[in-house]
């Protein structure tokens, strides 16, 4: 039997060395965490074996740390007001946002400085951001016991229907929780990965996700383990919350009494919910007050009734999503569904007379998205050396910006392939302007006002000229992670402003490190520990990076002495990065970035030129 | 790094109206392969924000390519001729008659009493249309870059009525 080989602690890692990587899909009502071990992708339990986490975190007076999970999601009805449930549903919202959906919610809302929401507990104010944070903590820890040691990166799975607001707060929540992201990956193609790579049945798929408080539609083709997500629709808020609020309502109107708790209500119409996937028909009986109560049967046709309204709004999405990846019914070769939601009959029934074919059903519709975000995690981190597993994903809505009478004018138009850039040109409007203000928004409305502002910056020095003389070319950049950059530049002066798209109502840089700061669940002496701890591992990421490359390449695009310069600059990093200076560290990885840059333009030149001569062979093949 | 390669010889095709949209696809996967930010999730950060950029180049590409009308406006631009932002409207009667009779038709269509087919069967049309300029177009190409520039001009008004019933379907929605 081969030994199993254990690193000193703190050496660099072995070029063959497992990298532990997991994947976590943090869910409206249930989060999960998976990781691919021996092979094969797994969701991995608590000490007591249960696989879901509720995502339900519950604060408290006396104690620092919440309760998260399942004991959390038993005291909601006990304890309204600091037991907090589907906070996915709000993250990335701003304070106005959230007047049309919190009275869904009992919570406390309250505006503060910040252009985030806040939400009053007894253990003080805490944002989704922190809520979520929590969740992730929690799954963190449980992975790195399974797994026995430090994560190095996660895939976190998010709606398809997510905008750069939600992402970027998803993002900011994995920062406090001291995760590295490797990918933010959406849940559609998280679940057609874990199928595609069960079977890798080439064609057409449409992946339909009804999850708990979110709905996403996606239309993918996979040839040769590349999977080109065509188009993808869906609604951030709508889910089987939803589906419980419409039973609860009934629930209310049947018992006739306005006093019934809706944490209370919900709770119930949940059970009911889940009662009626097996069975015809459920007893119900609804306690209030001291000794009332009202007893009454409650039939699946009666519910299907009630939630017919959300099923058919699901269909028309899914209808203009076909339209726009330019896909016909009888060309969708599989249909996957996902998400806890698509085990109500009726949802399964009208999906297969839609599509006139049974879905997919092999894997646990509720375990496929974080079993896909583990493949993706695994390849990610460098375990499959040469994994030719690859996802090409689209932006959700459109980008643009303001122009002249408060219209929408789109840069990047939904559903295009990601990363990408595109520049557009914008002029002057009155005689002699000398700034520019740029409003980025995101969504399908033709007026400013009916889409989500992202963010507002100002090109300033600009020179003075006649209207319309000015030439500023515009520069939306979105990354693999959906992630928006602008960029500005007034072309016949050069003068250039540049943003990253920090949403007008998410946090700022100065907020997020002040939460990581202010964190209780760090004491001070950890907190330095811990920033100690980044940026040593940041340059060791780094060094191996290098050194990767030198063995590749470092003979044939680099000079003796470039080589040696780099080599030194090397030994450099890695002592500094063995004492405990951070900023020192900080400094030297940027100082190394900056000395190898010339190099790393080499290596993607020559890597450019492989490829189209490799291209040109293949033309005279042709011919000849 | 060298972005200014020809979208066509970026993906090895030639240069030409018609193209083969395998061959396209293989060629977009094939450089996809290699040069997407998901290949690079352990390099330098620099070498990182160079497979972006090639990586959003290579969707761009794609997509000109793929597209008829992007892709007649890009070779007319390798042609040196720019189009700009279009303002600029045909003098030509016979085909303001057919955009008013189609305008017409369209908003006939959408006041039927089945729109949701009439708009199908219309952005159907459209495509159609948008096919036939693009034939006309390739051969203009070669002899009339001024008659060719007319024909996009034409394949973009019939673009636009395609979206404007496909915005019209949402609508139904």
């Amino acid at each position: 039997m081969a030994l199993l080989q254990i690193s000193e602690p703190g050496q660099s890692s072995a070029p063959h060395q497992h990298h532990l990587a997991a994947g976590i899909d943090l869910g409206t009502t249930n989060s999960l965490v998976a990781s691919v071990r021996s092979g094969s992708a797994e969701t991995l339990p608590d000490h007591e074996g249960e696989h879901v986490l509720p995502s339900v975190v519950q604060y408290h007076a006396e104690s620092e740390h919440p309760t998260v999970g399942r004991a959390a999601r038993e005291s909601a009805v006990a304890d309204p007001m600091n037991t907090l449930a589907s906070i996915k549903r709000i993250m990335g919202k701003s304070v106005e946002e959230l007047d049309t959906v919190s009275r869904q919610y009992p919570y406390a809302f309250i505006a503060t400085d910040s252009s985030v929401p806040r939400i009053e507990t007894v253990a003080g104010a805490v944002s989704p951001i922190e809520v979520s944070a929590e969740i992730l903590s929690v799954l963190n820890k449980r992975a790195e016991s399974t797994l026995g040691g430090e994560l190095e990166g996660v895939v976190i799975t998010v709606p398809a229907y997510f905008d750069d607001a939600q992402r970027q707060a998803t993002k900011d929540a994995a920062k406090l929780a001291g995760l590295h992201v490797l990918r933010l990956l959406n849940e559609p193609t998280a679940a057609a990965v874990a199928y595609g790579l069960d079977s890798q049945p080439e064609g057409i798929h449409a992946v339909y996700d009804f999850g708990g408080g979110t709905f996403d539609i996606s239309i993918l083709r996979l040839t040769r383990g590349v999977f080109e997500v065509l188009s993808t629709g869906g609604d951030a808020v709508l889910g089987g919350d939803d589906m419980d609020h419409l039973v609860a309502e009934w629930m209310r109107e049947q018992a006739g009494d306005e006093a019934l708790s809706l944490q209370y209500l919900l709770a119930e119409a949940r059970k009911a919910k889940e009662s009626l996937t097996q069975s015809s028909e459920v007893e119900l009986n609804l306690q209030y007050g001291d000794s009332m109560s009202w007893q009454g049967v409650f039939g699946r046709e009666q519910f299907d009734e009630l939630v017919a309204p959300v099923v058919q709004k699901t269909l028309r999405i899914v209808r203009r999503a076909m339209r726009d990846a330019g896909v016909k019914k009888d060309e969708i070769d599989e249909v996957v569904l996902v998400g806890g939601s698509t085990r109500v009959p009726l949802v399964r029934k009208e999906m297969e007379a839609f599509f006139g074919k049974a879905p997919l059903q092999g894997i646990d519709p509720e375990r496929v998205v974080a079993l896909g975000a583990a493949i993706q995690a695994d390849i990610l981190v460098g375990n499959k050396k040469d994994g030719d597993l690859l996802l090409l994903d689209v932006t959700p809505l459109s980008l643009g910006l303001e122009i002249m009478g408060g219209m929408t004018e789109v840069v990047i138009p939904r559903n295009t392939t990601i990363p990408v850039a595109r520049a557009q040109e914008f002029t002057t409007f009155k005689d002699g302007q000398t700034a520019m203000s740029i409003q980025v928004v995101q969504g399908e409305r033709e007026m400013v006002e009916d889409n989500r502002a992202l963010a507002r910056f100002e090109l300033r020095g600009i020179p003075p000229m006649v209207a319309g003389a000015a030439r500023i070319r515009v520069t939306f950049q979105v990354d693999a992670d959906g992630l928006l950059s602008v960029s500005a530049r007034e072309e016949n002066s050069g003068v250039e402003a540049e943003i990253e798209v920090r949403p007008s109502y998410g946090l700022s840089d100065g907020e997020v490190e002040g939460m990581l700061k202010d964190s209780y669940r760090f004491a001070e002496a950890d907190r330095d520990m811990r920033m100690l701890r980044e940026q040593q591992v940041e340059a060791d990421r780094t060094i191996v990076a290098l050194e990767a490359a030198f063995a590749q390449d470092g003979n044939v695009l680099l000079s003796g002495d470039e080589r040696e310069q780099l080599e030194k600059s090397i030994t450099k990093l890695r002592e500094i990065a063995s004492e405990d200076d951070t900023r020192a560290i900080e400094k030297a990885i940027e100082q190394i970035n900056k000395d190898s840059e010339f190099y790393a333009a080499r290596r993607m030149d020559r890597s450019v030129n492989e490829a189209l001569s490799g291209k040109s062979v293949d033309e005279i093949g042709d011919n000849g | 790094m060298d972005l200014t390669t020809n979208y066509f010889a970026l993906f090895g095709i030639p240069v030409s109206y018609s193209v083969d949209q395998g061959k396209l696809s293989t060629s977009y996967r094939e450089l996809q392969q290699l040069f997407h930010p998901d290949r690079f999730a352990n390099s330098s950060e620099q070498e990182r924000r160079l497979s972006l950029q090639m990586a959003s180049r290579i969707n761009e590409g794609n997509r000109v390519l793929r597209d008829p009308i992007e892709r007649a406006r890009y070779l007319l631009e390798l042609n040196g001729i720019d189009l700009g932002t279009d303002g600029e409207t045909l003098r030509d009667n016979q085909f303001l008659l057919e955009q008013m009779e189609l305008r017409e038709e369209l908003d006939e269509v959408q006041h039927s009493s089945d729109p949701g087919s009439g708009l199908d069967h219309f952005v159907m049309q459209m495509e159609e249309r948008i096919k036939e300029q693009g034939e006309q177009f390739a051969q203009q190409l070669e002899v009339s870059h001024e008659e060719a520039r007319k024909t996009i001009q034409r394949m973009q008004f019939f673009s636009r009525l395609y979206h404007q019933a496909e915005t019209m379907l949402d609508d139904l929605i």
